[in-house]
């Protein structure tokens, strides 16, 4: 009888001991890191102020708002904003294709060009030919879509247009881009990447210049010309800004670019541009308000936040750095 | 690529009709300074000018300090429950509250109608932190290593050892940040009702966007409206060169070879 | 670890709730304040002055308070005038947030009103006590447009303040250019859909501007993005706007896109697209861009302007050295001259739901309101400033004094403007002071004679349309860019077969259900 009862309160005690360990232990490892620590309890608190404490307003995206109740009060509705996003419009499936694939063209185009520009960048020779090239390319940048619009709409012109005046020089018939459905897209990246390649190569640079000119070095004794080098060096070494950059743009893969889309559509190329964003600003204007704007916001970060989270997984399988 | 660059340039100063001409516009036919003039000479442009400097300098500045000071330990893999913390910001990323609770948030904070109200909220652009944090990943932990068994703690390593060796990151980030700030009219637009602490991009849009700015429209007087045009490319103009020119002086921040010499050394 | 995560997260979830929770929107009503009415039994009863909050503009709004207008209206009405700054942009997150003025802005849509009475942002006024203490603006919205009211009904209750604006009673002006007409021939605007027809061709064909080449088009359209006004005068010919409730010849409620009138007018178009005359960007244009075709000497015809736009442009064609000639709307198989308007009903002035409660406060406000619209002292006050400093009265019309002219900032100093006095320029008769005489002539010119097509129920809210508008408007959209670009003309009764179908299967049957019902009722109110 004693004896059982001794093993139990000796079990009990070793299983304290070890839980008394756990909790100390943990306190040990903050004590160590505790300049870690300083630096980062600050920024923490600022997160729970500015982003946890506003974050019950995702309940609106299941409520009927209604100003005079404030959010926590309002009606619940459950999913029925969800059922209008995707149901009440009788082709949910045509925008968010149109989502999904205009975002997909961006950044199977989109992506990889700031990079390569940023690569031939770096193998200019004269210090002020690069730097002028730099500034030029990344001049559209700061213009918004909202000023771009007028200015593409004249130079892709059927009739006034360079573009066209260029392809009609090589005997192409003019092609009137922003109202033809074979087009509309390409025209879409196409613009994009003008816009934002110049910009986009500036952290290609930053990375680029923490690369050791002895590994060059190196490789131009090995026999390796530019290119094996750019292969074999330059890439690898950019490799993790490249994709922690990767991973992070998935996650906005259902923001098609609303503002370039919605100054360059018409009527003529709805088909194949409307996208999820386009369609809930018309919704917007003839009735619906914040609950289908936060139910929609929601949809399309659960979808980022899955991406982002499997493509981490995926890349660090790969032995690369992620986000997590 | 230069282009959209000359367009509203030659427009600012070209006289009504050559401004309103369908088509190219590279260099202007006609010159004509009167909308320079009239953009100018608003009192309100400058206030915002100044107010969107003071947003940009001071917010880029204290946005560099603290994301260095979220990311430097989030990157130590010795940090404690460091996924746990790592995911809780990069949940903030894909779901906040939206602008309502914002609003409250702000209003109760105190914040309403402060110029602070333009720093505080974003002092911590995720995005970028974490990019400065997987840099901060990938500098040789032998240099770390070598500073610790001389006795240096984490914030000494960060301040001589880490930071130096990311200009170039930072040099971005601070343009991405600096940027965003310049650009920024959302905060404004929700939390600014005082005419005085504007930010420029605010009268900006009033001007080219909402066209609610009559006055520096010139709509007062009837002729003016023929200098629409010009009056919004200048505002524009007005508003881009600025922040056009600080990439010119981040340059030197790129040049190569900063971490050789401390690894050789 | 996992675990972990999972538990902070929802510790973090319900901290928020917990903030939620405490800054609930008691603590939050900044501009309500509750009114301060007469309640001392003193027999010297000097009241205290009633608060009303202020937000009428989003446009004109004062820098400073306590400003010339905000005093003068203050001592005259014995009222504490708070004033709310808003912008369009910001105000319904303003009041999501319950801060709720007492006056709103003038720019809200109907459909706003609607979602606001429903939640109980808005007062209901009944409509007894608006005529009783604001007849003569009543008598003067009544005579533009009789149906006024029923704009502010929402379930059998009024809310608001009915408003009418009056260019609305205008209508859109085919604006040609001179130069190309006498060049072709014409020596006065086309009258005739078949006159139209016949300039559009030689637009296109022979050359008007001189320079040898065959540049030109008759006209473009607004295709972008205001499709209601897209080749509006042709439409207007053939007596329908494809984007409006009409009442068709049985008298109940049709929708233009899908009368046989729409397509037979869509035909002709596509008529004169396959011919050429129609300038084949129209579907990228847009107001600025037409406009600026048109300064450039592109096509010869612009159709998106009302009396008062071109009145300020008149600078501007000259500069451009176009000699504008102004047309009427065309005669086409309706047998008489057509233009399409916009209409004269708006949106009513709304009031915040607290001034229903608050009966002194409410009937106050209806005064000032009155003798805003309709006093000329208080009317050239609140709109003008001060008689001999910032404006002068010069054979009837109110002229502002340099520099209030041309500097606004001296403007919003004194505070005139839409801002106190949120009917400006919608009451007959006050009108007056805008008005200088040439500008009259010009309007009389222009659209005397004129006859309208607007849309029969107005700025209406029908719970269908909330529901299925965005798309069925883009449906319409692309059926009338697809019609008027098809290469073979027999398509386009096929392509309009289809859509009708679809528009009525995809919800176009419940609107015209709801509309009719509304109308019916309308009807029977009167």
């Amino acid at each position: 009888m004693s004896n059982v009862n001794i093993t139990k309160i000796e079990s009990v005690n070793k299983k304290v001991e070890r839980e008394d360990s756990k909790w100390a232990a943990t306190w040990r490892e903050y004590k160590k890191n505790r300049y870690l620590f300083f630096m980062l309890i600050p920024v923490i608190v600022w997160y729970a102020i500015f982003h946890y404490a506003p974050l019950y307003g995702i309940l609106l995206a299941f409520k009927d708002f209604s100003p005079m109740l404030g959010i926590l009060h309002s009606p619940w509705v459950g999913l029925d904003h969800f059922k209008f996003l995707f149901f009440q419009s009788p082709d949910f499936m045509r925008i968010f294709l149109n989502t999904l694939l205009i975002s997909c063209y961006h950044m199977i185009f989109g992506f990889p060009a700031p990079i390569i520009l940023a690569l031939l960048l770096n193998e200019l020779r004269f210090g002020w030919f690069k730097r002028i090239a730099q500034t030029i390319s990344y001049l559209p940048h700061f213009f918004s879509w909202v000023v771009l619009s007028g200015i593409v709409i004249v130079m892709l012109s059927p009739s006034e247009g360079p573009v066209n005046y260029l392809l009609n020089m090589v005997g192409i018939e003019p092609i009137y881009f922003l109202a033809d459905t074979d087009y509309f897209r390409s025209t879409l990246v196409g613009t994009g990447i003008w816009k934002e390649i110049g910009w986009g190569t500036i952290i290609y640079l930053a990375a680029l210049t923490g690369i050791d000119p002895t590994l060059y070095e190196a490789a131009v004794i090995d026999g390796a010309n530019r290119r094996k080098q750019i292969w074999y060096i330059t890439l690898p070494s950019l490799l993790p800004v490249i994709t922690i950059l990767f991973i992070l743009s998935l996650g906005g893969i259902l923001n098609a670019g609303f503002d370039q889309i919605f100054n360059l559509y018409n009527p003529a190329v709805y088909e194949v541009a409307d996208i999820i964003d386009t369609y809930v600003y018309r919704a917007g204007i003839v009735g619906a308000q914040f609950g289908l704007t936060t139910a929609v916001g929601l949809f399309k970060n659960v979808i980022g936040i899955a991406l982002v989270l499997g493509t981490n997984y995926v890349v660090k399988k790969m032995g690369q750095e992620g986000v997590l | 690529m230069i282009y959209p660059f000359l367009h509203i340039a030659s427009i600012s100063v070209s006289s009504p009709a050559e401004a309103s001409r369908f088509g190219i516009h590279i260099y202007p036919k006609e010159v004509d300074f009167t909308a320079w003039k009239q953009v100018l000479a608003q009192e309100k442009i400058w206030t915002g000018f100044g107010n969107s400097v003071f947003r940009t300098v001071v917010g880029t500045f204290l946005t560099l300090i603290v994301m260095s000071l979220c990311a430097y330990p989030l990157s130590r893999k010795n940090l404690p429950h460091r996924n746990f913390y790592t995911m809780i910001i990069l949940f903030t990323m894909f779901f906040g509250g939206g602008i309502i609770p914002t609003y409250l948030l702000i209003r109760s904070l105190g914040l309403m109608n402060s110029v602070w109200v333009y720093i505080l909220p974003g002092l911590v652009p995720t995005f970028s932190m974490l990019v400065l944090r997987n840099f901060f990943m990938s500098i040789p932990a032998e240099l770390e290593e070598s500073a610790k068994i001389d006795g240096a703690n984490d914030i000494r390593i960060l301040l001589t050892i880490v930071l130096p060796l990311s200009k170039a990151v930072l040099a971005t980030l601070a343009l991405w940040s600096a940027v965003a700030h310049w650009n920024a009219w959302f905060d404004a637009m929700l939390y600014i009702t005082d005419e005085s602490k504007q930010v420029l991009q605010t009268f900006l849009r009033n001007i080219v966007i909402t066209n609610s700015d009559a006055e520096t429209l010139g709509r007062s007087a009837i002729a003016n409206i023929r200098y629409e045009a010009s009056i919004k490319a200048a505002t524009i103009m007005f508003a881009v060169l600025p922040i056009l020119i600080v990439y010119p002086f981040l340059q030197k921040y790129f040049v190569k070879g900063t971490m050789i010499g401390s690894l050789k050394g | 670890m996992k675990n972990r995560i999972k538990l902070g997260i929802a510790l973090l979830l319900s901290f928020s709730l917990l903030v939620a929770g405490c800054s609930s929107n008691g603590g939050g009503n900044n501009g309500n304040k509750p009114a301060e009415g007469g309640t001392t039994n003193t027999p010297v009863a000097q009241e205290e002055p009633i608060e009303i909050t202020f937000a009428a503009s989003t446009w004109d709004v004062p820098k400073e308070d306590n400003n010339y207008v905000q005093k003068y209206l203050e001592e005259k009405y014995n009222v504490k005038i708070i004033n709310m700054r808003v912008t369009d942009e910001n105000f319904k997150l303003k009041i999501a947030a319950n801060e709720i003025p007492d006056i709103f802005p003038q720019t809200p849509t109907e459909v706003d009103m609607v979602t606001w009475a429903k939640q109980g942002v808005i007062a209901n006024v009944p409509v007894d006590e608006i005529k009783q203490y604001m007849p003569k603006y009543v008598a003067e919205v009544e005579s533009v447009n009789p149906n006024a009211w029923d704009i502010g009904l929402v379930d059998g209750k009024n809310y608001g303040i009915p408003r009418v604006w009056l260019n609305g009673s205008t209508g859109f002006i085919p604006t040609y250019n001179n130069n190309w007409l006498k060049a072709i021939g014409y020596s006065e605007p086309p009258k005739t859909i078949e006159e139209f027809e016949d300039v559009l061709t030689k637009f296109r064909n022979n050359d008007p501007d001189g320079n040898g080449q065959k540049d030109t088009y008759g006209m473009s359209g607004r295709g972008k993005n205001a499709r209601n006004q897209m080749f509006n005068e042709v439409y207007s010919a053939f007596g329908v706007n494809p984007y409006m409730f009409l009442e068709a010849s049985d008298g109940t409620i049709a929708w233009g896109g899908i009368m046989n009138e729409s397509l037979e007018a869509t035909k002709l178009l596509n008529k004169w697209y396959n011919a050429g005359l129609i300038d084949p960007e129209f579907m990228t244009d847009d107001n600025g861009l037409m406009g600026q075709k048109f300064n450039s000497k592109k096509i010869g015809i612009i159709d998106t302007n009302m009396y008062h736009h071109l009145f300020g442009q008149l600078q501007a064609f000259t500069d451009n050295g176009i000699e504008p000639a102004f047309g009427k709307g065309l005669i086409g198989p309706e047998g008489k001259s057509l233009s399409m308007s916009n209409g004269a009903l708006q949106t009513p002035l709304l009031l915040g739901a607290q001034v229903e409660k608050d009966e002194k406060k409410r009937i106050k406000i209806l005064q000032i309101l009155e003798e805003i619209a309709t006093n000329e002292e208080t009317y050239l006050t609140t709109a003008f400033g001060e008689a001999g400093v910032s404006y002068e009265l010069k054979d009837g019309v109110a002229v502002l004094k340099a520099p209030y002219d041309t500097d606004a900032d001296k403007r919003y100093e004194l505070g005139i403007g839409g801002f106190y006095n949120p009917l400006i320029e919608r009451a007959v008769s006050t009108w007056k002071f805008h008005m200088p005489q040439d500008k009259l002539d010009f309007k009389a010119k222009l659209t005397d004679g004129s006859e309208l097509i607007a849309d029969v129920l107005g700025p209406t809210v029908l719970e269908s349309k909330g529901k299925y508008f965005a798309n069925l408007s883009a449906l319409q959209d692309e059926f009338y860019t697809k019609a008027i670009i098809a290469k073979n003309a027999g398509d386009v009764d096929k392509l309009f077969a289809d859509f009708k179908a679809q528009w009525l299967k995809a919800g176009g049957q419940e609107i015209l259900d709801e509309a009719n019902k509304v109308y019916q009722e309308r009807q029977a109110a009167k």
